[in-house]
């Protein structure tokens, strides 16, 4: 029992990050309609970017503001430079596809020819505090911190706000949304912005609570794409609760009683992403409009 | 530069031979496949673990090597062809790395694959036949260069038999206008899966010379990344056109071959290795842009929006 209870707690810690991951994605994929392969090449970004503050003696918190920044200002350039070009000359889902593909490997490989192969920390781990029965290291509390702030903020921002109700409205009908006064090219680039902030900090998150190497937002993107898949496409509280049930479930299955080799927890994820798509493509929480 | 050329022909044969899997995929049904490396491991593998373990000769292991990826392709196409392109593409993904995993480590299938160590002692039958054959003055990997391009050309006179047949022209007729065909009492989902199908029976075939080509196979050599091999060379060529696949893996393996030529002193080998990576993502993002019918592709038959 208690060997379920510590996998469930390292389950959450691996929610948290991939929460914030997921809700960019996800909110891409509802507003614009475009499935963004790179994402986990950005984040990435985000977390060299990080990287290079903290390495340079800048304190983490700071270095997370300048991935934040930094984030943002990549992901509203490639929204003026190359999304918004190939959507005005009437791009297919799928050419927008294909295109975050080139993106990705570029990105991915500059970061390879930049950096090398090592992987790298922020500070050395610190030692495991005992929580009741389970035990947590301080940067995995972090993370969570980070992935609940995040999240209650973006869905604040997306309930309370001008701009959240333009998104939703967008995201809803795009021609009833233009038709109705949203300014459609200016929501699209400030989604972008909140999507690069989320995208920058979800980054940084991933390497506190793991290591930073030029693979690992690659190596996430299909958990990240089952977590929005899962949970349902364009709201905070489906991509929390879809990566929930990922974070948790992947850990889970590496229970000794299983007797699974650890590298099979993936196998199941995707697998359960593929029925999940079949069956169910809307999510749990989603409507069936955007599948 | 005589090594050069016979390793960028060796390679663009069996990437020739994957494209037009996809090519069928894509170009003729219209199904975005992005995991088209797990019909091209399952054929490596079947043929590998059935003649190196079980001792089958090669060409019924090359036969069960195509069934079994067509197989894997019925199986994924059954469900997936309901959903949206762009959604598609992404559980195909899943599914090549579902595939990728389990020769990795899964218990049971690792008995057979050797799981990380990967599986040799498969290729010998093959190289064999050239004392069979009275060939022996050609080296094997020009041996296989010649077998890849022989299989390569029959390949393309089956697929263009196939499509000026009145099969081929419901297939089109699909792609084009599905309600229509529909309208004609065409079985469209009977056409898209058994095309579906072929296409995976020829990465199959790709997989097995591509298994050749190396002296052991390893599930680290099935990453996702062929599958974008395989759709630069579509993107080079053109979804859609006969040829389009042959030409476009030529030019894409000259050019990324290429990188071999830039002298050590001014970067290392694995820095070019990023280099040409880097490459194949631009190409990606330039044919996108600039000419997202390839080279041969007819732009009016690929500009539609591929929803189903």
């Amino acid at each position: 029992m208690d060997e379920a209870l510590q996998l469930v707690a390292d389950g959450v810690v691996v929610a948290a990050a991939l929460a914030v991951a997921a809700v960019g994605l996800s909110l891409i994929m509802s507003v614009l309609r475009m499935i963004n392969v790179a994402h986990g090449d950005l984040l990435t970004v985000a977390a060299f970017a990080a990287l290079v503050c903290v390495n340079a003696g800048l304190p983490l918190v700071i270095a997370l503001i300048v991935a934040a920044v930094a984030s943002a200002l990549i992901a509203l350039g490639l929204e003026l430079s190359l999304w918004r070009r190939m959507r005005a000359r009437g791009g297919s889902n799928f050419s927008l596809l294909l295109l975050s593909v080139g993106l990705a490997y570029v990105v991915r490989h500059v970061l390879f020819l930049i950096f090398g192969e090592e992987t790298h920390q922020y500070a050395p781990p610190t030692r495991e505090l005992a929580i009741g029965p389970v035990y947590m290291t301080r940067e995995g509390l972090t993370v969570v911190a980070g992935g609940a702030v995040c999240m209650i903020g973006l869905a604040a921002l997306l309930k309370w706000t001008r701009i959240g109700t333009a998104m939703r409205a967008m995201a809803d009908n795009m021609d009833l949304a233009r038709a109705s006064g949203v300014d459609v090219a200016r929501t699209s680039a400030i989604t972008w912005v909140i999507v690069g902030v989320l995208t920058g900090v979800g980054g940084v998150l991933l390497g506190i609570g793991g290591r930073i190497f030029p693979n690992m937002g690659w190596n996430i993107i299909l958990l990240v794409f089952a977590a929005v898949v899962l949970g349902g496409i364009g709201t905070a509280a489906g991509a929390a609760v879809g990566s929930l049930v990922i974070g948790v479930g992947q850990e889970l299955v590496t229970h000794s009683a299983l007797g699974l080799p650890p590298e099979m927890k993936q196998a199941f994820v995707f697998l359960f992403l593929v029925v999940a798509l079949v069956i169910r493509p809307q999510g749990l929480f989603g409507a069936r409009r955007y599948v | 530069m005589t090594g050069y050329i016979i390793s960028v022909l060796v390679s663009a044969g069996i990437f020739a031979l994957l494209a037009q899997g996809l090519n069928l995929h894509w170009g003729y049904t219209g199904l975005l496949n992005f995991g088209v490396v797990a019909f091209f491991a399952v054929g490596a593998y079947t043929m590998a673990v059935l003649v190196s373990v079980f001792d089958w000769p090669l060409w019924a292991a090359m036969a069960a090597a195509m069934l079994a990826a067509a197989v894997l392709g019925v199986l994924v196409a059954l469900p997936a062809i309901r959903l949206r392109s762009d959604y598609l593409a992404i559980t195909t993904l899943a599914v090549g790395e579902i595939c990728r995993i389990v020769l990795h480590s899964s218990p049971g299938v690792v008995d057979l694959t050797g799981g990380p160590s990967g599986i040799r002692g498969y290729s010998h039958d093959f190289f064999g036949l050239r004392e069979t054959l009275g060939l022996q003055w050609m080296t094997g990997l020009e041996f296989l260069m010649a077998a890849v391009w022989i299989v390569v050309l029959l390949v393309l006179l089956v697929v263009t038999v196939m499509i000026r047949s009145p099969w081929g022209r419901v297939l089109k007729g699909i792609r084009e206008d599905e309600d229509a065909m529909r309208a004609l009492g065409k079985n469209v989902v009977a056409y898209k899966m058994q095309s579906f199908a072929f296409g995976a029976a020829l990465a199959g075939l790709a997989g097995v010379f591509f298994a050749l080509n190396l002296s052991s196979i390893t599930p680290e050599a099935f990453l996702p990344m062929i599958s974008i091999y395989a759709w630069v060379i579509i993107l080079i060529g053109g979804g859609g056109s006969l040829l389009g696949p042959v030409v476009g893996s030529v030019l894409f393996w000259a050019l990324f071959n290429a990188t071999t030529f830039i002298p050590s002193e001014w970067m290392s080998s694995q820095d070019a290795a990023y280099l040409r990576l880097i490459l194949v993502g631009l190409l990606i993002m330039v044919m996108v842009l600039l000419r997202p019918q390839g080279l041969l592709g007819n732009r009016k038959e690929l500009l539609r929006e591929s929803r189903h």
